[in-house]
């Protein structure tokens, strides 16, 4: 693997995060740092092995479809650089 | 009265020895004058705290409430309703939480009463508290060097007595190594044991809350409150927990412990080791049995934490993006540049690389490459526990490779900075319970040592510190500068 094999690009577009070109240099320098050394997982074969995504081996509880809540968006919203009439405003979305 | 065990402030309020309020007022005057040579809190509210002492007096004798009066600092990753939380970074600098966390409530409910919010790693993310958007932590041990983290602040406060407990969080060894950089006690209970709800996410399977304090017994005390059943975090154990602080004097008969053949860091001081040694002959001293044991894939512990916990805090740092709360940038005339630029200015650089990692690691055509298999990976690791466990109680090792080391010796180095939770990892990864308690001093810096343990097996872990702590007074000795 080679540092030019990082589509720095591509992953500022996923990750939502704008770096400058400098940035991006550095950071793929440190990138390719790390997936140089979790690329040790592939020392080991585990096709047959069964993934674990919830170290207590647990599967998702299920609870009744009923509203516990209060509605509480007020005081929430408190935190909102900026809303209108409930809604949270951003820049324009559609041109 | 900082000298004075959790066990022993109880007893003090409830015979009226001290009020809860002259208690909170004393460490908050600690607070005042020490916490500027260390800068281990972010947020203090003096008023708040001195209403929730005098409330908890006004309530005396009546009151029967276990934690009664007794004074706590919260990592800033746990929610605190009226009270900023930041979890150490700029992108909430801005943020007043409108709800508890679940251990902050259960903890309220019990007596406690909060002091402020402790420094720490930007969203967790980090060994030494050198990426928190608030400025360095330092080691109470030693100025020059850094207090470990991503807990670096909870660990910081308790050192320097200016709390007897703190809240703290742990998702690849953020509660012991800090306690052991500090020479401290710090548990990370089983995953689920207490609620997640109200913690600031980072990497959702890794992650547990748990405590650092002087003690194991102190610790008890406060595990016990917090260590309930809760509906709003869906991975909460609903398993009545074993009550810690009534039995911790009772360590059971014939009780193994397993020392690792295979050193799981590249590099461990061997003066560590050394130390290491004289506790195993401690433990021999009282009848514990110490034997070899082998966890063969724990070897890849780094590399597959280093693929789970960046997909899973990519995935949960994406609701950080400018709208709802937060900082927002003030630069941006789209919706997409208001995503990318919030995120960029409010993020600090480890945090941005570890969500770059995540979308590396997830991305189309590498899922399989990275993700799913180190989620295969993650089951053979655990699997190595389980095998072990057949043969000891309890696994030792040393908390971490290295001392507390000078700030800016690893902050440039991620790989370097990474093998600090070369033997912490393997508990998060296998959801297992694990304590750091210090063992002795090289060069005046702590050493602390690691136990890890069956699921749910936080009561044998805290009679076994307990045992060792009745016999070495570590914990017991205060840095210097912060008082007698």
């Amino acid at each position: 693997m080679k540092n030019k094999d990082i589509d720095i690009d591509t992953l500022k577009t996923l990750a939502k995060i704008h770096l400058t070109e400098e940035e991006s240099a550095a950071t793929v320098e440190k990138l390719y740092d790390i997936i140089s050394m979790i690329n040790e997982i592939n020392e080991i074969e585990v096709e047959n092995i069964k993934p674990l995504s919830n170290p207590m081996d647990q599967t998702q509880p299920l609870r009744l479809d009923e509203v516990t809540e209060i509605n509480e968006s007020k005081y929430y919203q408190l935190n909102a650089h900026e809303t209108n009439e409930g809604y949270y405003v951003v820049p324009q979305v559609v041109e | 009265m900082h000298n004075l065990s959790i066990k022993q402030q109880i007893k003090g309020i409830r015979e009226k020895k001290f009020s809860a309020g002259e208690l909170t007022q004393y460490y908050l005057d600690r607070i005042e004058k020490y916490n500027p040579k260390i800068n281990a809190f972010i947020t203090t509210h003096r008023d708040r705290s001195m209403d929730m002492a005098n409330n908890i007096d006004l309530s005396i004798p009546s009151n029967k409430a276990p934690l009664l009066g007794i004074p706590v600092a919260h990592k800033d990753i746990f929610c605190t309703k009226g009270v900023r939380t930041t979890c150490g970074s700029k992108m909430l600098s801005n943020f007043i939480s409108p709800y508890d966390a679940t251990i902050v409530q259960s903890i309220n409910d019990a007596g406690a009463v909060s002091l402020g919010k402790t420094n720490m790693d930007e969203f967790a993310m980090g060994s030494s508290n050198e990426t928190s958007f608030y400025g360095n932590c330092l080691n109470p041990w030693d100025l020059t060097k850094v207090p470990g983290g991503s807990s670096g602040g909870s660990a910081a406060s308790v050192a320097a007595r200016l709390t007897p407990i703190a809240t703290a969080s742990d998702t690849g060894g953020s509660i012991r190594q800090p306690a052991s950089f500090c020479g401290v006690t710090g548990i990370k209970p089983t995953y689920g044991r207490i609620s997640r709800y109200g913690m600031i996410a980072f990497a959702s399977s890794l992650d547990q809350a748990g405590f650092i304090a002087r003690s194991a017994e102190d610790i008890s005390y406060f595990l016990d409150a917090a260590s309930v059943h809760d509906p709003k975090d869906s991975t909460s154990l609903n398993v009545v927990a074993e009550h810690t602080a009534k039995s911790i004097e009772d360590l059971p008969k014939e009780i193994k412990i397993g020392i690792m053949e295979n050193q799981l860091a590249k590099h461990t001081d061997p003066r560590i080791l050394e130390k290491l040694d004289d506790a195993i002959r401690l433990f021999s001293s009282i009848g514990i049995k110490v034997i070899p044991v082998k966890l063969p894939y724990s070897k890849l512990a780094i590399p597959t934490y280093y693929v789970i916990a960046p997909a899973e805090a990519s995935s949960n740092l994406s609701r950080f993006d400018g709208v709802r709360f937060g900082y927002r940038s003030s630069e941006s005339n789209t919706i997409d540049e208001l995503y990318e630029k919030t995120r960029s200015e409010g993020f600090g650089s480890e945090v941005k690389r570890r969500i770059l990692i995540g979308a590396y690691v997830l991305s189309a055509g590498f899922y399989d490459a990275y993700y799913l298999k180190a989620q295969k990976i993650r089951r053979l690791i655990a699997h190595d526990y389980n095998e072990a466990f057949k043969e000891v109680d309890l696994i030792l090792s040393p908390t971490a490779p290295n001392l507390p080391f000078s700030f800016g010796e690893k902050s440039q180095d991620p790989i370097s900075m990474y093998q600090n939770d070369a033997y912490t990892i393997g508990a998060n990864l296998a959801g297992l319970p694990g304590i750091s308690f210090p063992i002795g001093f090289i060069d005046q810096l702590p050493v602390g040592a690691q136990l890890v343990g069956k699921h749910l097996s936080e009561k044998l872990l805290l009679q076994v510190t307990y045992a060792f702590q009745k016999l070495s007074n570590y914990h017991d000795l205060v840095p210097k500068g912060f008082g007698d």
